[in-house]
């Protein structure tokens, strides 16, 4: 008569054995030197054959101190620093923490300023977002086609910012009560180029993704974020959106100019990893009208606030938050100035990354390993962000 | 010349008989894998809006040379856990029955090494050996991830034979002989030499198919090159391998490839057929230079579907061979059983056209565990 | 009428389209083979600083900087190192003796450009600066970043035909203020730098007796520069005088004479002194001679009334203006 092995002896049962069957799981670290983690970033996964028991995200690698950075230099000196949180999309980052300040002083911002940093952060969503497609089609497979058509088109973008603001990603560009330097009718005039070829390159990337077969059978019913989680855990940005919570700061808030224009939020159902790429998809059109929209009724006038001082730049004491919708979710600042007022007492950065990798082992319980690599590329992390 | 042929003892005869298909193997074809990794780079890039490699020599011609003493300079590096013995004779054992797998491809007429009655039945036999190597490779690295890859090549390996066999044994059916010189020959007269190509009847557009997928399963290629999955386990079976020896895996994966494209092609392509092959001298040329025609055409299909789409699951993948490939091969043979007994060939044509394309509908239907579509989206109030 | 296996065939068009694309169309070719092929960068471009000099010929003393350290003050990496030259006697001179920057350090981010009030370094655009070794060969001293203001014009040339619109527009406002201030009577505020080309003459009106007048000639002559140096005539220089040699003293005289310093504190350090010490406190301790004086000089110019006006010092921009004016009127004057 065979006992039946029992999980309290310690052994791991196949499931539908009824304790005949003894396998040992198997303790793998995906991580940190990986193709396809994004950056610095270790999973420890519990696998039983191919099946993910257990995972658990071990973050840490990149740290880099942004935050105890922040508190010996003056207001101005951190922003360059906050080009290198989310190192891809630096002009929405720098915006985020001009508009934590902003509110703490009250700085008025002047209307142009304004649209231009609505055409950079659209510019921004643009970028990021097709280049996260391109990533997640390359841990998928797809040696390098899609990703290279998707830089393709971002360095069109990144040498408008070029020519811009000096520097292709760390762009320093946002400052306190507007933009460093204007946009000429040049820049516009590129900018408007670029809009008007970026839908063409879209059909043809989603020509080539969309409907293909193999995709659809690989991101669907994988790894489902349920709408209750997504709300309780905080999570936001795209992610969210495709899991059916319709919540997007530049609706809620209202922030810079987007009260003006005429958009629309694509929203999810099932929230699994094809919602969120063809989310992405989505709100890259609607960025396109954004974009439409902006170059066409950007106004003349000043650039920059007059009032506002380069050095010597002091906040009233008090707190504030600030936040806007990063492409890859809500990116917030939270500022404390005490009676010194020249440097940060406090200075914490609420990363939409960080936030949204917690949900990952309950995304990837019980699926292949192959699929846990497809769900971190669909969330959309960049490491300088989860770290800081 | 000639005269010295006939009159040399048979012994010498026997040496000269051996040597000469041997060394045109060994020459050629590694030559063909060499130049086939460049051809694979430079369209890859420009698939990819890049430029291949083109730093060595004019057009990169001497990059696959480049590469190759890169290789035997490195060091190698042998894992200290690693059970040593079988690490060192993977690579090897990886690269033996793709070469042998070159002695039953004909590639022109009457030229093929070993003239097998039971070639085809050789050539599987011989390639799924390589899976042996596979195992071997992932096993003795001692290393989670190469035991990742080694089990899912041999799973994929082993579930990709039999359609493929299945599909070829359709072939053998209409030619009834399991030769690969036959098969060959089965596909020779018609309208330029062309028209009886078995690629153009119904099963054998099926099975063309289908072979094509098991080949391409066979040999680790994208769509299917789970083992080797850069992204999820670094580079499974071949991870802790440096040096010569990852060469030595690359060679044995490459010309798993060619030579099942050569199979390919002598099964379903016609072989070395096309207009002007016949025998002489002249028509032997001209087959010849038909065969490596379209293997060249077969090896860029591989490369553009690997250029293009994203590679599937493990158990997505199993799902396929199992749920889809193989009940439809079956149905194939059924097909050609159809084609040999109807004699008259329009009603031939229509039944078996017929009945590949039901149970292409019904098996589509029933394999699809998940209902994939495009979807539409809402857009929030 | 879709089929199983029709979006893979799409997607095998649109990649053999790129494919055959990429031999005609520029498009689908975006490869530039560097280093024989060079992408043209942007005017905006920016890499690394370097400092501006306006003349060929004397590279070292048209150089804008003048050492104010703002700019060091202001790096968020700290990667500027900078030692202002002083001649023998200690004066010192308006210019670097010693800038380094680190371009391992630097993070391009260009407020050290955005903070220079005298438009002394602006950024380059030359990014291929990659060294054989890691350390030392990485920092660049004076030599390596000076540069002239052609190739400020080269590389930036609407950004520098800015700059030197301003810098004229800037030179001719001084000129016309300094012309009539130049005809008021040797009390009058004191001529810039620019025009002050004249030997200090000792006013025949001053209370002085004959060997204190020759001990002053020789003394002014042997103590202030030749030609061209900034000596003020008349009653500021003697309130200069009423410092020792030429209004600089041994740096323990002054503690609050450091720019690294707040200003609360340095008032702190000058409490309960007299005026002139005050004003010189309030101001940012950069020698920088942009208001035309050093520091003391300027305070002591405030103090004796030969210098009117309270926002002549640039790094110290409204805060040091704004206490100054608080310290005259608290003063009484």
């Amino acid at each position: 008569m065979i006992q039946p092995l029992t999980e309290e002896k310690g052994y791991t049962l196949t499931p539908g054995s009824e304790g005949l069957i003894e396998t040992q799981t198997l303790e793998v670290s995906i991580g940190p030197q990986h193709p396809s983690t994004h950056g610095v970033f270790r999973m420890d996964c519990t696998l039983d054959g191919e099946t993910v028991i257990a995972l658990k995200p071990v973050m840490g690698y990149l740290h880099r101190n942004h935050e105890q950075l922040a508190e010996r230099m003056v207001w101005l000196g951190s922003m360059p620093y906050t080009d290198r949180l989310d190192y891809f999309n630096s002009m929405t980052n720098n915006w985020a923490y001009a508009l934590a300040v902003e509110k703490l002083t009250g700085i008025k911002v002047p209307e142009r300023a304004d649209y231009i940093r609505v055409i950079m952060s659209e510019l921004t969503r643009l970028l990021n977002h097709t280049c996260v497609i391109g990533f997640m089609l390359q841990d998928l497979g797809a040696w390098g086609t899609p990703l290279l058509y998707a830089f393709r088109e971002r360095e069109r973008i990144l040498d408008l910012f070029e020519a811009v603001s000096g520097s292709r990603m760390m762009c320093n560009y946002m400052r306190f009560g507007g933009v460093r330097v204007n946009m000429t009718e040049d820049d516009l005039a590129v900018a408007k180029d670029i809009v008007t070829r970026y839908p063409r390159f879209l059909d043809e990337f989603e020509k080539l993704l969309t409907s293909n077969e193999v995709l659809l059978m690989r991101t669907q019913r994988v790894g489902i974020l349920p709408k209750e989680l997504a709300i309780n855990a905080s999570i936001t940005g795209p992610m969210a959106r495709a899991s059916g919570v319709e919540y997007d700061v530049r609706k809620v808030d209202n922030y810079g100019v987007y009260g003006r224009f005429d958009f629309r939020i694509p929203v999810g159902d099932v929230g699994d990893v094809y919602d969120r790429y063809y989310i992405r998809v989505l709100e890259m059109r609607e960025s396109i009208k954004i974009l439409q929209q902006a170059l066409r009724d950007i106004p003349q006038g000043p650039y920059i606030a007059p009032e506002v001082k380069l050095r010597n730049f002091k906040i009233p004491p008090g707190d504030g938050y600030g936040r806007i919708e990063a492409p890859k979710g809500e990116l917030g600042f939270y500022l404390v100035a005490d009676e010194t007022g020249k440097q940060p007492y406090r200075y914490h950065v609420r990363p939409p990354s960080f936030v949204n990798l917690t949900t990952l082992e309950d995304m990837c319980l019980g699926l292949k390993v192959a699929d846990v690599v497809i769900i971190l590329g669909s969330i959309d992390i960049v490491l300088g962000e989860v770290d800081r | 010349m000639r005269s010295w042929f006939a009159n040399a003892p048979d012994s010498i005869l026997l040496w000269v008989s051996i040597a000469v298909p041997i060394l045109f193997i060994v020459s050629v074809f590694p030559g063909i894998f060499a130049y086939t990794t460049l051809v694979e780079r430079k369209a890859l890039g420009r698939i990819q809006n890049r430029l291949g490699p083109n730093r060595v020599g004019r057009w990169g011609i001497l990059q696959p040379i480049a590469d190759g003493l890169k290789l035997l300079t490195k060091e190698d590096i042998v894992p200290r856990r690693a059970d040593a013995f079988v690490h060192f004779l993977a690579p090897v054992l990886a690269v033996i029955p793709s070469v042998l797998l070159f002695a039953v491809v004909p590639i022109g007429l009457g030229l093929v090494p070993v003239d097998l009655n039971i070639g085809i039945l050789f050539a599987f036999a011989i390639s799924t050996a390589s899976v042996l190597a596979l195992f071997m490779g992932g096993w003795a690295s001692r290393n989670k991830f190469s035991l990742l890859g080694a089990m899912r090549a041999v799973a994929q390996v082993v579930s990709y034979e039999v359609p493929m066999v299945l599909s070829a044994v359709a072939v053998v059916m209409a030619v009834g002989s399991l030769s690969t010189l036959a098969i060959a020959k089965a596909q020779s007269g018609g309208f330029l030499n062309v028209t009886r190509w078995f690629v153009f009847r119904p099963w054998g557009l099926v099975g063309f198919v289908l072979f094509t997928i098991g080949a391409m399963a066979e040999s680790a290629r994208t769509p299917f090159d789970i083992p080797e999955a850069e992204s999820e386990i670094i580079a499974g079976y071949h991870t802790e391998y440096s040096g010569f020896k990852f060469a030595l895996f690359q060679l044995g994966e490459y010309l798993a490839s060619i030579a099942m494209a050569g199979i390919t092609v002598t099964m379903f392509l016609g072989g070395y057929n096309g207009p002007g092959s016949g025998p002489g001298i002249f028509g032997g040329l001209i087959s010849m230079f038909w065969f490596f025609l379209k293997l060249a055409c077969m090896i860029v299909l591989n490369i553009w579907i690997r250029g293009t789409w994203p590679r599937v699951r493990v158990d997505q993948l199993m799902g396929f061979a199992w749920k889809l490939l193989l009940p439809m091969a079956i149905v194939n043979i059924i097909g050609v059983g159809f084609w040999h007994y109807i004699t008259i060939r329009p009603l031939a044509w229509v039944v078996t056209t017929l009945w590949l394309v039901i149970w292409f509908m019904v098996l589509t239907k029933l394999a699809a565990t998940e209902n994939v579509a495009p979807r539409t989206y809402r857009y929030a109030s | 009428m879709g089929f199983i296996g029709k979006g893979l065939l799409e997607g095998m068009v649109v990649t053999a389209r790129n494919f055959v694309g990429s031999y005609f169309d520029k498009e689908r070719m975006v490869t530039v083979q560097y280093p024989e092929e060079r992408v043209q960068v942007p005017e905006n471009s920016r890499t690394f600083p370097f400092l501006v000099f306006d003349d060929d010929k004397n590279p070292v003393d048209t150089m804008r900087c003048v050492a104010c350290k703002i700019c060091e003050v202001e790096c968020p990496p700290q990667c500027i190192y900078i030692v202002m030259d002083r001649d023998e006697k200690g004066k010192p001179q308006q210019r670097p003796k010693v800038f380094d920057i680190d371009i391992s350090v630097c993070m391009q981010c260009q407020i050290c450009v955005e903070v220079c009030p005298f438009d002394a370094i602006k950024m380059d655009n030359d990014y291929e600066k990659s060294q054989y070794g890691r350390f030392n060969e990485l920092v660049e001293h004076l030599p390596d970043l000076l540069k002239s203001n052609e190739y400020y014009n080269k590389i930036k040339p609407r950004e520098a035909s800015g700059v030197d619109a301003k810098l004229k527009a800037d030179k001719e406002k001084k000129a016309k203020k300094a012309a009539p201030a130049a005809s008021k009577p040797a009390a009058a505020p004191a001529p810039k730098p620019a025009s002050a080309t004249a030997r200090i003459t000792i006013p025949d009106d001053a209370p002085f007796t004959p060997e204190q007048r020759e001990w002053l000639g020789k003394f002014l002559v042997t103590a202030t520069p030749a030609a061209g140096a900034a000596a003020p005539a008349g009653e500021a220089s003697a309130a200069q005088l009423a410092a020792p040699a030429t209004g600089e003293a041994p740096a323990g005289n002054w503690p609050w004479h450091d720019p690294g310093m707040g200003i609360q504190q340095r008032l702190e350090l000058a409490k309960n002194k007299p005026l002139a010490d005050l004003l010189m406190a309030a101001m940012a301790q950069t020698d920088c001679h942009a208001c035309g004086y050093d520091c003391r000089g300027y305070a002591d110019a405030i103090a004796a009334g030969s210098e009117a006006d309270l926002s002549l010092c640039l790094p110290g921009e409204a805060e040091t203006e704004n206490m100054l004016k608080k310290l005259m009127e608290g003063a009484g004057k």
